[in-house]
């Protein structure tokens, strides 16, 4: 019984640990797929260009699970490192840190009036309103 | 045959009888049917009428939200906080405000900015500081405007912090450095801002993300532990900082010329300078009495001087090990106050929430500012030496202990740091640290007064943003 407990756990905990985030944009955005290295560069405040020369936005959302592996898994950092960073920009008037939405809901919806835009989502939360957005090395 | 009588009437009765009912129940049946369509109807348009309303409160909703969104875009107000404890075991000197006594007011700061977008390309940004436990002490510690003349050009003017060091524009926030105070060594120039201009150019080459910068303006700063005014004139500098991944690469340079004025009756500049001018009256008295031509006018300069300051930073911060180095160098010319290099590195490691660092800091005057000093000296033992032949003791005693307290400003001071720091929140932090300094070889180093051979300062803080 234990043994079937403990595997159910286990399972459970490797469920939560794969919840996997992907990156959403516009669905008439003119792009499909954007590296990493833009990913990072974007959140970080840093000018990210569009191959038709307009600035890219970066979406963020409130502190959540999915903001904890977006974080994790595309910028390496926790939320207090990332906060950390955007501390050193924001309070030297040099950028604010991204728009927030509370949730995967608030990016969908900011997303469809926001084409120069991206942000990030549970993959569970794909939905026809967005366009999911590949992710290269 | 009753029976079949009876059952033969109850039937015809109840044939009879079948049509009324049918016709009764078809009318009520109508009626019903009357008033279901009815209230079908009046329930639609009802429900047209919610759904009418529905729409409306959430198009109302929108536009109070779009509204509430535009108000939020076009204003940002964020804030820090550091409430910071701290003390020394070094007896009756101080260092950065702190002694021996547990100290809650040197370091504690809360600040509040207020960002106002007026357009896409134009924006305000001031911050407010108040310093001490007490809050007291608010200053408008910058506010600037500043206009995106292209998407990679900046230009701001208003009142803007000089950029010396690596963490210098964010120096007042706690939170977004390792340390609970950045290493003394180095972060030590009294003048942090200015009212003038500034332009900044981004830029991308081969993966490295740079800002270039140039600024130019006029700076003024009360200068607490000689306690008299700074005024830099004429300043201009230069900034380049390049990031790529986890590293950062930053160059700073910024010159100008340097007022010292208002220096307080008891300070050591003030005790300095009325030493001048009792050994200019003393030269002056000696010079009558045995027929002699030596210097009478001595003074400190106080005005003009050319003050130069380069800092060469590297960082590297990959979530797991952190380093950071910063390297500076400060010439200030004809000057008695001590300049020279300074530099520290970091080594930290993130564990959880947790990060352990140590600090190796170093300041020491170098010999071109020395040189100025030995200047002085010099001029005042050949006083001295006359004094000293003519049996003036007291007054060789006086002007041996202002060649003493000059050569006191060639200073050295080393320090590590260990501290270790716990993530609470996204935004809140807690840093303990603990620092020894030592290497004084007789100077004061940091301090405002001899310190012992060595002094340990024990620091706590909690540092948030908001």
């Amino acid at each position: 019984m234990k043994k079937i407990l403990f595997v159910a756990v286990s399972f459970l905990f490797s469920c939560i640990a794969q919840a996997q985030v992907v990156i959403v944009a516009n669905k008439s955005a003119p792009f499909d797929a954007l590296s990493k290295e833009d990913i990072v560069s974007l959140y970080h405040g840093r000018v990210t260009k569009l191959p038709n020369g307009k600035l890219l936005k970066a979406l963020d959302q409130s502190d959540n699970a999915t903001r904890a592996e977006f974080l994790k898994t595309y910028l390496g950092k926790s939320g207090t490192q990332f906060n950390t960073y955007w501390s050193r920009l924001t309070f030297t008037g040099k950028g604010l840190p991204p728009e927030n939405a509370r949730n995967d809901a608030g990016v969908i919806s900011a997303l469809q009036s926001k084409p120069d835009a991206v942000g990030y989502i549970d993959a569970k939360s794909v939905s026809q309103d967005v366009k999911q957005i590949q992710v290269t090395p | 045959m009753i029976t079949r009588k009876i059952s033969s009437l109850l039937v015809c009765s109840w044939v009879s009888v079948l049509p009324v009912c049918t016709l009764a129940d078809t009318a009520a049946a109508t009626a019903n049917g009357a008033i279901d369509a009815n209230r079908a109807e009046r329930i639609k348009a009802l429900e047209t009428r919610i759904n009418q309303l529905e729409g409306q409160i959430e198009k109302n909703k929108q536009e109070n939200e779009s509204d509430l969104k535009q108000y939020s875009d076009a204003f940002k107000l964020n804030g820090f906080i550091s409430a910071v404890a701290a003390k020394t075991d070094g007896g009756r000197t101080e260092i950065a405000g702190i002694g021996d006594t547990l100290n809650t007011n040197a370091d504690s700061v809360m600040g509040l900015q207020l960002a106002i977008r007026a357009s896409e390309n134009l924006s305000f940004t001031t911050q407010f500081v108040s310093r001490g436990v007490e809050l007291h002490d608010t200053k408008t510690e910058w506010a600037f405007l500043t206009y995106k003349i292209a998407p990679d050009d900046a230009v701001q003017a208003g009142r803007l912090r000089i950029p010396h060091y690596l963490f210098s524009e964010s120096l007042e926030v706690g939170f977004s450095y390792p340390w609970v105070r950045p290493p003394v060594e180095v972060y030590a120039v009294p003048i942090s801002s200015l009212e003038g201009f500034q332009w900044t150019h981004q830029f991308a080459a081969s993966g490295w993300q740079t800002d270039l910068s140039a600024y130019f303006g006029r700076g003024l700063a009360h200068d607490d532990v000689n306690k008299d005014d700074f005024i830099l004139n004429r300043a201009w500098g230069s900034v380049l900082s390049s990031t790529k991944n986890d590293w950062q690469l930053r160059l700073s340079y910024s010159v100008g010329k340097i007022d010292v004025e208002n220096i307080e009756t008891g300070s050591s500049l003030g005790n300095l300078t009325e030493a001048f001018i009792q050994i200019g009256e003393a030269a002056q008295a000696f010079n009558a009495a045995h027929g002699l031509d030596l210097r009478t006018e001595y003074s400190l300069p106080m005005n003009n001087l050319l003050g130069e300051y380069t800092n060469a930073a590297v960082s590297y911060d990959n979530s797991d090990w952190l380093f950071t180095a910063e390297l500076a160098h400060l010439t200030v010319s004809k000057a008695v106050v001590p300049a020279g290099n300074s530099g520290y590195v970091l080594f930290g490691k993130h564990i959880g929430k947790w990060l352990t660092h140590i600090t190796f800091a170093k300041f020491y005057t170098d010999y071109k500012n020395d040189k100025s000093r030995a200047a002085f000296t010099d001029e005042l033992s050949t006083f001295n030496g006359y004094l000293i032949g003519a049996g003036e003791v007291e007054q060789a005693g006086y002007v041996q202990q202002v060649i003493k307290s000059i050569k006191l400003e060639e200073q050295t001071q080393e320090s590590v740091t260990l501290g270790l720091n716990y993530d609470v929140s996204n935004n809140l932090k807690l840093k303990w640290e603990a620092t020894q300094f030592q290497g004084f070889h007789d100077g004061t180093g940091r301090f405002n007064a001899l310190p012992g051979k060595r002094v340990a300062l024990y620091s706590f803080s909690m540092d948030a943003i908001f």
